[in-house]
């Protein structure tokens, strides 16, 4: 398996902690203790793991959170701006969508949003933010 | 793409070229824009090798969509509207870059 | 209007570079089509029956007249000389190729245009009020809350993969031109005194189950406009049915759930977060609203304007009240005499953007009944630009009047109608300009029931809306067209009901003949349209129709 991180580093490892896992379809009804959790994504086209992420860090969760399931590099940037601290990705997924893919999904995705979302691991820092500093 | 069923009678396998989206038939060996030029399927094991075709195709990123539809026995012409449609082209008058008759 | 900043600059530049890769990806086939298909939608980009077709984001349909050139040059150069204005306030190029798309992008970006968001299962383009900032009646401006939640949605982390597309639409005087409540979220804008409060309606929309929105909350401020929005995206993205296309907008949600219990879930979701976070959200508006609070025109004496012919004709239909004296709305008709209703060419797009130079301050808008409008004429200028015009076949003076047919492009381009609408709004055309004709003649106002055609059951052409709305379906592979009656998109919005059996293209233009001669016979002196069906019923238009006897007493 391949670890995409936030910084864009991204490697592979037969031996990655994944703690506790959870289906992506519903938050889970109680605040996991778990340092580690993983949300697995039931399709690429199936963003409520986005959703469950974002209500973990509204509800307080600070522990990792690491994205699992079939998903696309362009959609690494959706995973971290909700919350997701990591990416999961198989060896036949990174063989078929290209490791390079990968490696520059941060880089090549648009970074910078208009607001980032409460919890957002992502690079962006705002628009609205920027505008409106001072 | 909805995935159609194979038809029982005579029929071609039709898809859109990847890259510029124009429709296309397959004649057997490659794909034309003319059904003039498509490959007729009249029994059910010619009608397997254009679905096998059809994935083989898709699957080096040729064309978009590829399905088999079917065909009147005896014109020849496709049984379905859309079909007809998507041969005969648009069947209006499309504007053009001139002003309108005042 | 709003003009970008450098950030806007950059981040639909940005997008625009992200779709290029995207397309690369795609033909080196490390993007599968379907993993491709969704990336693509959500960049306007549809494989129709015979090509790509790129629908192009015309923000809530507001457009400088440099935008409307760019758009003219896409068309002559991208697409074969012509582009359709939908009923979304956005254009569709209906024959790009998908190696030029990535062109035609940084084309738009440089224009300060984009493609983001105008498909997909995501928040689509949010529409409004063609006449916002124009309208006599309006009282908050909605064009800043557009713009907000535009900067808001576009690109959103978490709202992107949506168990199906999701449409919002802002009104902000109390007539409703943008169909407000046939939205997934539709908002009515009111004043307050900083910044405006709104009227939030959730669950309304089209397609094959058509729902008029129910109110969610009145009255809410400002500052809980966004916090609303975030919880009430998050509830639908968690539990909106995936399981069924056809049942996965929010409105099926609201029905299955209860409006209560969707509310509940809101209001639960919302009190685990800090408002805290959208704090900055209330500067961004004043900063976007200040754009809008300069009206491009001062007031100047109003001069009255009469004319004979069909210049009279033009200057009741297509110009309106205009809130700054002097000024006036009008509205270019892009359903002469059968033509196809929103098309237009790259010669006629640049001759709107040369009129919209010359008497609109530079500002064009779309209408959601597909055609154009330049919101801040003189009043002075009306005959002259009314002359230009009509040299330029574009002044037909139709608007509100039953020939001003709302048409989806069907089965002549697109891949999931089930018949063609395009020859049947022409047919009709043809004869209710004649009717219209007469009837303005005789001395009669004409003030026609709405006509709206679609060509599937998606309801892009807004049937169900429509007082005589026209579904096009496909019946033992031969096109069949059902009539409906009574809809309405105002602030009255209702769905139409079925007439009875269905009809052959040829015999539609007939049928429709029939139910406005009924309304005529059996109207009350100045009854619209819906008025007298609701009085009347069905079974009055329904003979009128089926039976060869039409008449009933009044």
């Amino acid at each position: 398996m391949w670890l995409l991180e936030t910084d864009g580093s991204f490697t592979r490892d037969d031996d990655i902690a994944t703690g506790l896992e959870i289906p992506g379809e519903a938050p889970p009804a109680e605040r996991p203790a778990d340092p580690v959790v993983t949300i697995r994504f039931g399709g690429a086209m199936d963003g409520r793991g986005f959703s469950t992420a974002n209500r973990l860090r509204a509800e307080g969760y600070d522990g990792r959170l690491i994205a699992a399931g079939p998903l696309m590099p362009d959609q690494a940037r959706h995973a971290f701006q909700s919350g997701f601290d990591a990416v999961l990705v198989s060896d036949a997924q990174v063989q078929r969508q290209g490791e390079d893919a990968w490696r520059n999904a941060i880089h090549r995705s648009v970074q910078e949003l208009y607001m980032p979302e409460p919890g957002s691991r992502g690079p962006e820092r705002g628009i609205w933010a920027a505008r409106h500093a001072d | 793409m909805a995935k159609q069923r194979v038809p029982k009678g005579p029929s071609v396998l039709t898809a859109n070229d990847l890259l510029t989206g124009t429709i296309v038939y397959w004649t057997g060996d490659d794909w034309s824009a003319s059904m003039h030029d498509a490959l007729r399927a009249d029994d059910e094991a010619s009608r397997a090798a254009l679905e096998a075709a059809a994935r083989t195709e898709e699957d080096a990123n040729r064309v978009v969509g590829a399905y088999l539809f079917a065909l009147d026995p005896e014109t020849g012409a496709p049984v379905a509207l859309r079909e007809r449609q998507r041969l005969g082209g648009p069947s209006i008058i499309l504007p053009i870059s001139t002003p309108r008759a005042a | 209007m709003y003009q970008y900043d450098g950030h806007d600059q950059a981040f639909v530049a940005a997008r625009a570079a992200e779709f290029r890769d995207q397309v690369a990806r795609r033909l080196a086939g490390q993007l599968s089509e379907d993993e491709f298909k969704p990336l693509r939608l959500k960049n306007g980009l549809y494989l129709q029956l015979h090509a790509y077709m790129l629908r192009v984001a015309i923000p809530y349909g507001v457009l400088s007249s440099g935008q409307m050139r760019t758009l003219a040059h896409l068309a002559d150069n991208y697409d074969r000389g012509y582009g359709h204005f939908t009923t979304r306030q956005n254009i569709q190029y209906n024959w790009t190729e998908l190696k030029d798309v990535p062109d035609m992008l940084d084309i738009l970006a440089e224009a300060g245009m984009h493609a983001i968001q105008t498909s997909g299962n995501c928040i689509r383009n949010v529409t409004t009020d063609a006449f916002a900032g124009a309208a006599g009646d309006e009282e908050v401006d909605p064009r800043a809350t557009c713009e907000l939640l535009r900067q808001w949605s576009s690109l959103h982390p978490e709202f992107a993969f949506l168990p199906r597309k999701f449409k919002i639409a802002v009104i902000g005087a109390a007539e409703d031109r943008a169909a407000m409540k046939f939205h997934d979220i539709g908002l009515r804008a009111k004043p307050d005194v900083q910044r405006p409060r709104y009227d939030i309606w959730v669950g309304g929309g089209q397609g094959r189950t058509p729902r008029v929105a129910q109110l969610f909350e009145a009255d809410v401020p400002f500052e809980r406009l966004l916090p609303t929005l975030d919880a009430m995206m998050r509830v639908y993205n968690l539990h909106g049915r995936r399981d069924n296309k056809y049942k996965a907008r929010i409105k099926i949600l609201v029905a299955e759930m209860g409006l209560d219990a969707y509310r509940d879930e809101v209001y639960a979701d919302m009190a685990e977060r800090d408002p805290a976070a959208f704090a900055v959200a209330g500067k961004e508006y004043d900063r976007i609203a200040a754009f809008f609070d300069r009206g491009p025109v001062a007031p100047i004496d109003d001069v009255p304007v009469a004319g004979e012919g069909a210049f009279a004709e033009w200057l009741d239909q297509n110009v309106s009240a205009h809130k700054v004296p002097g000024h006036a709305v009008v509205t270019i008709s892009l359903k002469a005499k059968g033509a196809i209703p929103g098309d237009a060419t790259g010669e006629e797009m640049r001759l709107v953007a040369d009129l919209a130079d010359d008497y609109s301050a530079g500002e064009i808008r779309v209408t959601h009944r597909q055609n154009l409008v330049l919101p801040f004429v003189p009043q002075s200028a009306l005959a002259t630009l009314y002359g230009r015009l009509v040299e330029a076949g574009l002044a037909t003076g139709n608007v509100g009047l039953t020939s001003d047919i709302i048409s989806c492009p069907g089965l002549d381009y697109c891949a999931l109608a089930t018949a063609r609408s395009i020859p049947i709004a022409q047919a009709l055309s043809d004869r209710l300009r004649e009717r219209e004709a007469k009837a303005r003649a005789a001395g009669v106002t004409v003030k026609g029931p709405t006509l709206n055609i679609s060509g599937c059951i998606n309801a892009c052409g807004h049937h169900h809306a429509a007082n005589i709305g026209i579904l096009g379906l496909t019946k033992a592979e031969e096109e069949s067209y059902q009539i409906t009656l009574g809809g309405r998109a105002d602030g009255g919005a209702a769905v139409g009901e079925i007439l009875g059996p269905g009809f052959t293209a040829e015999e539609v233009p007939d049928a429709v003949e029939k139910i406005i001669e009924a309304w005529e016979a059996n109207r009350l002196e100045g009854e619209s349209f819906t008025d007298a069906y609701q009085r009347l019923g069905k079974a009055v238009f329904k003979a009128a129709v089926y039976e060869e006897a039409p008449r009933v007493a009044a």
